[in-house]
């Protein structure tokens, strides 16, 4: 969902962030007098979580990936003015660190992710408040929240992408910006949006809630002591009412879910319905390539594969939408069957998600996690839960059991350090003999150690089980590829002062004048349109980087090949004859023909050359600036302070919740053998959002506590005072005049 | 706020009655009643959970009495004082808090500016706080440790700067939680020194631990809390650690069981010392 730099046209990124100007400043005066410095942590926390949350790929249908928000949990959690300063923080970082969404393009983001995303889902949260306001029933309406958070910020991005080419076009029709209109660009968006993005924000946030709720955590306008779930506070096994309420309100919620979902499957179809209309017979081809290239740009690998293969990859699709889609049955038929496709998506993706069916011996979850895996997913719908789970006991020696209780194991670790002895193993487990040196002892009544109300469980002493032998698992590396990530990311951000630290042209230069010139640079990139002038702007940028004695490798490397997935996922389709009509450089398909055309490669070019060359300006600014005067910097130029603060923090929490999740996966890691497969992998995922949450709001809350104790009030100060030399007003000056000639040039 | 005179310390802190309960009720301190004078060295014993953790943070202000008072040189000390910035920061120039989880403590980019935060916020000039960043780092051997970020250092090294971050404001009241859990004897030797010394330099000195073996190196006053978050005893050290009935009850020593031979009995063993059976002289370990 993020826009990144010169996608859009410079004035709709202005609009957007002129729209943006109001609502910050309303946000910022109601969290300053909201939030009292007990919840600044929160919010700072809350923004870390975003932006982690927001790495966690979920793979998507035609091989794309999406990723949930956070954006509506926030929303629940500290209001929605808070939630609005909390994922614009997020997406600053993403913006400034990661290219992830565009700084010139922020304005627009933040719009869509921080603004109508927290908005509609906490709208939505409140107005479902007739469901009622017990734990299970606040998660529900959490859910439903979420899903209708994302998919109307999804619709506003499509909307937002969609215009342009209606906007700003070359004489000869060639779009400059974005290429493709509101046709593709709202059922691309919706489609994942619905499938994928939405049900995983929902579950997300339902995770979430009822972790805090489980945590006697109070929620935006709830008072300080919450009602505490009955089940959490008797330790030993007492499963039957509260566990029977919680499946009811579970099996609701994924009913509710359902029908949500197909309220809101036509409105997708029917959005589109004039351009699957004008679509003829031929034309379904160059329409799938249309829809990837509007799709979601997290892999790019995964889109070459679509763009390859595209043409049978969709069979299914060719019959309603090669028929006159003026035909309103039509409609209703791909209505019908695109509820039907959703449904099971959403059917397998709750069984995948749910997690193993917990054991019948199992203590209660104090947290609720797994249950809620179980209510959010479609466990209790497929019957799975009670019966099946009754047949799998710990002992059993097949595979398949082997895996539930290793992935039993896993999601359990929490409990289990919480003071939640497995009491299933000895259960059901023959009683191990007494060990022998326990029995020579044989010592007078009152001395016996076996009455020691802390003997070790049977099963802890046995030896090697035989079931939990690695098998022959499928190899599918997600869950370490997307944790490796993490990690990756992490130590970037934590490295970026090293360039920073050298001597340098950019490091000498004063940090407002940075952020102000380099900015202009980004916009001057995303109005210049001949590609002359932008190689010329983009050779700018890399002697500037140069000459700040940055390698020339990291500039390259972290602008074309992490950057511009989404240019790419946009570019392709552009080169297609079907798409930019033009001289045919080469075919590609006989029929219909479809070729490569040379305006189109050229306009390709161009999008992708600018969005590469706004990047690499956003990256001078972000690795020739230490971290602490960037953020003086931006409090000169009149960011608010609590927007600051909060920044300061997310950057130090995203740390920290990098590090927890870098450690549930090492503790997985540590109790798996071998290599886990995909299935394992979603279910991991899903069961450590909640404890991810929880853990890193211990550390947040601590780390604030520290800031404080040491005399942090809310101002950043840094050990260099900052002052304005005459080299910065050259610098400045000399800036001024390149925007300016570029300008001229075109 | 004067200096301390000559006789009659002026109190550090004094608590009346105070109470605190987290979120969702759970009774962390119940009715503290005690009084700290400058120039102290002060244990705050107990079981994990007894509320050790949160009468050092009352202290720091960070939390705040529900019920009940707390006063800090002669002044109240709730949230309203603490959100007057004149106050806030006069508060924080005296007080330093070495926390327990040195990884939430540190958090700047590298080791230099993470000693440098306390004194930039409190507003010290840039010449002194230069100076001062090296004195202390020369003082605690870290100095190789400066351009290092705080995230890549042992958890000994962690422990170091965290100290290294408090002190370099020279408060004259030093809270720490659990200063020694996870220090090797090497680090726990150089911990117990650099106490000793900040306690001849005359700073108050504040430590919460269920450590009882640390506790006489460290200081000479002990505060026990009981599992009922009630303050169980105030006394001279070596008298809390002789008292093994009270130590028993408030779940810092537990019964021992160990066998001779066939026999196998049990009975309380406090840590500190070589323990003894009863009815056996003292002397014969």
């Amino acid at each position: 969902m993020h826009i990144p730099d010169s996608v859009l046209s410079p004035h709709t990124c202005a609009v957007a962030g002129l729209a943006m100007a109001p609502v910050w400043a309303v946000a910022g005066r109601k969290v300053r007098k909201s939030l009292g410095t007990r919840q600044a942590p929160m919010l700072a926390l809350g923004a870390a979580f975003c932006f982690t949350i927001m790495m966690f790929n979920l793979p998507a249908p035609f091989g794309t990936t999406a990723h949930p928000v956070a954006g509506t949990l926030l929303a629940i959690l500290l209001g929605p003015w808070a939630a609005c300063i909390g994922i614009s923080v997020a997406l600053l970082i993403q913006a400034l660190f990661f290219g992830d969404g565009g700084l010139a393009a922020y304005g627009a983001n933040c719009l869509t992710m921080a603004f109508i995303l927290p908005f509609t889902g906490y709208a939505v949260y409140r107005a479902t408040a007739s469901i009622g306001s017990h734990p299970a029933a606040i998660s529900v309406r959490s859910a439903i929240g979420a899903y209708f958070g994302i998919n109307a910020a999804a619709a506003v991005v499509a909307v937002l992408l969609g215009i342009q080419p209606a906007l700003f076009h070359e004489p000869n029709g060639h779009a400059i910006y974005f290429p493709f209109g509101l046709n593709v660009t709202l059922p691309a968006m919706l489609a994942i949006h619905l499938i994928v993005a939405g049900p995983a924000e929902a579950i997300v946030t339902a995770l979430a809630v009822r972790y805090l709720l489980a945590s006697s955590i109070p929620l935006y306008g709830q008072s300080q002591g919450p009602p505490i779930e009955p089940s959490v506070a008797p330790a030993a096994g007492a499963p039957s009412a509260s566990d029977r309420r919680r499946s009811t309100a579970a099996g609701r919620a994924l009913w509710i879910g359902l029908v949500a979902l197909a309220i809101l499957t036509p409105l997708g179809l029917l959005a589109k319905g004039d351009a699957w209309g004008e679509w003829d017979a031929s034309g379904i081809a160059r329409q799938t390539e249309r829809l990837f290239g509007a799709g979601r740009g997290y892999t790019p690998r995964a889109l070459q594969s679509a763009y390859e293969h595209g043409y049978h990859g969709l069979h299914g699709l060719e019959d309603y939408a090669s028929a006159d889609g003026k035909n309103r049955l039509d409609y209703i038929g791909a209505a019908l069957l695109g509820i039907a496709a959703i449904c099971s998506i959403v059917l397998i993706a709750g069984r995948l998600l749910a997690g193993p069916p917990p054991h019948p011996n199992s203590p209660p979850l104090p947290h609720g996690r797994e249950g809620d895996l179980a209510g959010e997913g479609a466990a209790q719908a497929n019957g799975h839960r009670g019966g099946e789970a009754t047949d799998q006991a710990q002992g059993s020696l097949g595979g398949d059991g082997a895996n539930q209780a290793k992935g039993h194991l896993a999601s359990d670790a929490t409990d289990q350090a919480k003071g939640h002895p497995g009491n299933e193993g000895a259960a059901a487990r023959p009683a191990t003999p007494r060990l022998p040196q326990e029995e020579a002892l044989t010592p007078s009544p009152h001395h016996v150690i076996t009455s020691s109300p802390h003997r070790l469980p049977a099963w802890l002493l046995s030896g090697l089980r035989p079931d939990t032998a690695p098998g022959a698992r499928r190899r599918n590396p997600f869950v370490e590829r997307t944790l490796a990530e993490l990690a990756a990311a992490g130590a970037t951000a934590l490295q970026s002062d090293r360039w920073a630290e050298q001597p340098g042209l950019l490091q000498g230069i004063d940090a407002r004048a940075k952020i102000v010139t380099l900015l202009l640079l980004i916009v001057v990139t995303g109005l210049t349109r001949r590609p002359p002038v932008l190689a010329g702007l983009y050779a700018i940028a890399l002697a500037l980087g140069l000459a700040s004695r940055l390698p020339l490798r990291m500039l390259l490397r972290r602008v074309w090949l992490a950057v511009p997935v989404f240019v790419a996922a946009i570019a392709l389709p552009l080169v297609l004859t079907t798409v930019t009509p033009g001289r045919e450089l080469f075919p590609i398909w006989p029929a219909p023909r479809v070729g490569v055309s040379a305006p189109g490669l050229a306009l390709a070019a161009t999008l992708t050359l600018r969005v590469g060359t706004a990047v690499t300006f956003a990256l001078l600014l972000t690795e020739t600036t230490r971290w602490t005067d960037l953020l003086a910097g931006l409090r000169t130029i009149g960011l608010p302070r609590v927007f600051l603060t909060a920044l300061a923090m997310t950057y130090r929490y995203i740390v920290v919740s990098l590090q927890t999740a870098a450690e549930v996966f090492t503790a997985r890691r540590s109790r798996t053998i071998g290599r886990t497969s995909d299935r394992d992998g979603r279910r991991f995922i899903g069961s450590s959002i909640g404890a991810l949450f929880g853990k890193s709001m211990a550390t947040a809350e601590e780390v604030h506590a520290a800031m404080l104790s040491r005399g942090f009030r809310g101002e950043i100060r840094t050990l260099r005072a900052a002052r304005w030399r005459p080299v910065d007003t050259a610098w400045t000056a000399a800036v001024c005049a390149v925007a300016v000639a570029s300008g001229w040039l075109g | 706020m004067t200096s301390p005179a000559t006789d009659g310390p002026e109190p550090v802190f004094a608590l009346a009655g105070a109470s605190y309960a987290y979120a969702g009720g759970v009774t962390a301190l119940d009715a503290v009643t005690i009084s700290i004078a400058a120039g102290e060295r002060v244990v705050v014993l107990g079981a994990n959970g007894s509320g050790k953790s949160t009468l050092i943070k009352l202290l720091d202000g960070l939390l705040f009495a529900q019920a009940g008072c707390v006063e800090a040189f002669g002044e109240p000390l709730t949230e309203a004082a603490m959100r007057d910035d004149r106050l806030a920061h006069r508060f924080r120039r005296r007080v330093g808090f070495i926390f327990q989880n040195a990884d939430a403590q540190l958090f700047s980019s590298t080791v230099r500016e993470e000693i440098a935060f306390g004194p930039l916020q409190l507003g010290l000039p840039p010449d002194d706080i230069e100076s001062r960043t090296a004195e202390i780092a020369r003082l605690m051997e870290i100095e190789k440790l400066l351009g290092r970020a705080p995230y890549q250092l042992s958890g000994g090294e962690k422990r170091k700067v965290a100290i290294a971050s408090s002190l370099v404001i020279s408060p004259d009241v030093l809270l720490l939680d659990e200063p020694a859990t996870g220090l090797d004897p090497r680090s726990q030797y150089w911990l117990v020194q650099l106490l000793r010394r900040l306690h001849e330099a005359g700073k108050t000195l504040i430590m919460a631990t269920h450590d009882l073996a640390i506790a006489p190196d460290i200081a000479d006053r002990a505060i026990v809390f009981a599992e009922d978050h009630r303050v169980a005893a105030d006394a001279p050290v070596s008298a809390v650690l002789g008292d093994t009935g009270l130590l028993l009850r408030v779940n810092l020593v537990h019964e021992h069981w160990h066998r001779h031979g066939t026999l196998v009995h049990t009975h309380p063993h406090p840590h500190d010392r070589p323990h003894v059976h009863p009815g056996e002289p003292e002397s014969q370990p």
